[in-house]
């Protein structure tokens, strides 16, 4: 893997891990698939210009949990630009894994309780600026190891 | 000037049947709001709201709260909904990795959208052409209220705008 720099660039490639059932309806990307962590406001993403794009699904597959009906299903795919552009941030997070970034909503959720209703809705536009950036690529072979489909690249 | 004439064309069918033509448009023409939406519908509804309610912590692989205590509280809206407000479409319904439950509508007069928690909820309702307005309180005391604003703001319908039920 090659060095990361902290920052993270404009053009960079950036890549989150699409399951199911939450993240899809009809096998299409909701915004349920950019909701952050409990008591942060980050979405964990891949930097994928450094990972490339077998490790980033060798990372996606390592969330399902056939156990919970969680499969993987594709990677979305956004541009550091894509995602400022959205009114979000993104900044490096090192401290997960080499090449794993946070997509930084701006708002807090609270665990196991709703944000206030002015940030609800901020939230959820966000959410769904992302989501009209995201290009979604469904992998079209989820059980094999490496990526075999269409080269990752952000909605023009 | 050239003068355009659209000919009307021969009367429609229902005019010449006088049954018809003497039934007060009320017979004919039932609000929305007022159509109940079908059961298999409710109930596919009810089996998302339990299936919520069932998840594991870290069910979203990304540290997950279970969503059981909010999920109890959604599924309490969810059977106001079903007998209080009839006429009330069902919502999108989704759990979030904080552990809480959403519901959003959309029509084209605008959105609502309720996030249920382990004991307060928040909503906000945006007309298409308004201000948002928000709403939070107690999720064990949600009352219908709320869910008829919900129908009222964004699904009421004006009579000159209803929908025709033939059957």
């Amino acid at each position: 893997m090659a060095d990361i720099p902290e920052e993270v660039f404009a053009k960079e490639v950036i890549v989150r891990a699409i399951c199911s059932p939450y993240h899809l309806k009809d096998g299409k990307v909701i915004v349920a698939a950019y909701h952050p962590t409990p008591e942060t406001d980050e979405v964990s993403v891949m930097r994928h210009d450094y990972m490339g794009s077998d490790a980033c699904k060798a990372k996606a597959k390592e969330l399902e949990n056939p156990a919970t009906n969680k499969i993987y299903e594709g990677l979305a795919v956004l541009s550091a630009a894509q995602i400022r552009s959205a009114g979000c941030g993104i900044k490096d997070s090192r401290h997960v894994y080499p090449g794993h970034a946070d997509i930084k909503m701006g708002i807090i959720v609270p665990r196991g309780e709703p944000p206030a209703p002015e940030d609800a809705k901020l939230l959820l536009d966000r959410k769904r600026r992302l989501l009209r950036f995201t290009n979604y690529f469904r992998d079209p072979e989820p059980q094999t190891i490496n990526w075999t489909g269409e080269k990752l690249i952000p909605k023009v | 000037m050239n003068t355009l004439i659209i000919n009307p064309g021969p009367p429609l069918p229902h005019s010449t049947l006088p049954e018809f033509a003497e039934q007060k448009p009320s017979s004919y023409f039932v609000p929305r709001i007022q159509q109940r939406v079908p059961i298999y519908e409710r109930e596919r509804a009810k089996a998302s709201l339990r299936g919520i309610r069932l998840l594991e912590p870290n069910w979203d692989g990304y540290n997950a709260e279970r969503v059981t205590k909010a999920g109890a509280n959604a599924q309490r809206l969810f059977e106001i909904l079903e007998n209080q407000t009839p006429g009330l479409i069902n919502p999108d319904i989704l759990p979030t990795s904080a552990g809480t439950v959403t519901m959003e509508w959309q029509s084209v007069e605008g959105e609502a959208y309720v996030e249920i928690g382990n004991t307060k909820y928040s909503c906000f309702i945006h007309r298409r052409l308004g201000q948002p307005q928000y709403y939070q309180g107690d999720a064990e005391s949600i009352e219908s209220s709320l869910l008829n604003i919900v129908q009222q703001s964004i699904f009421a319908v004006p009579v000159s705008n209803t929908t025709i039920n033939i059957a």
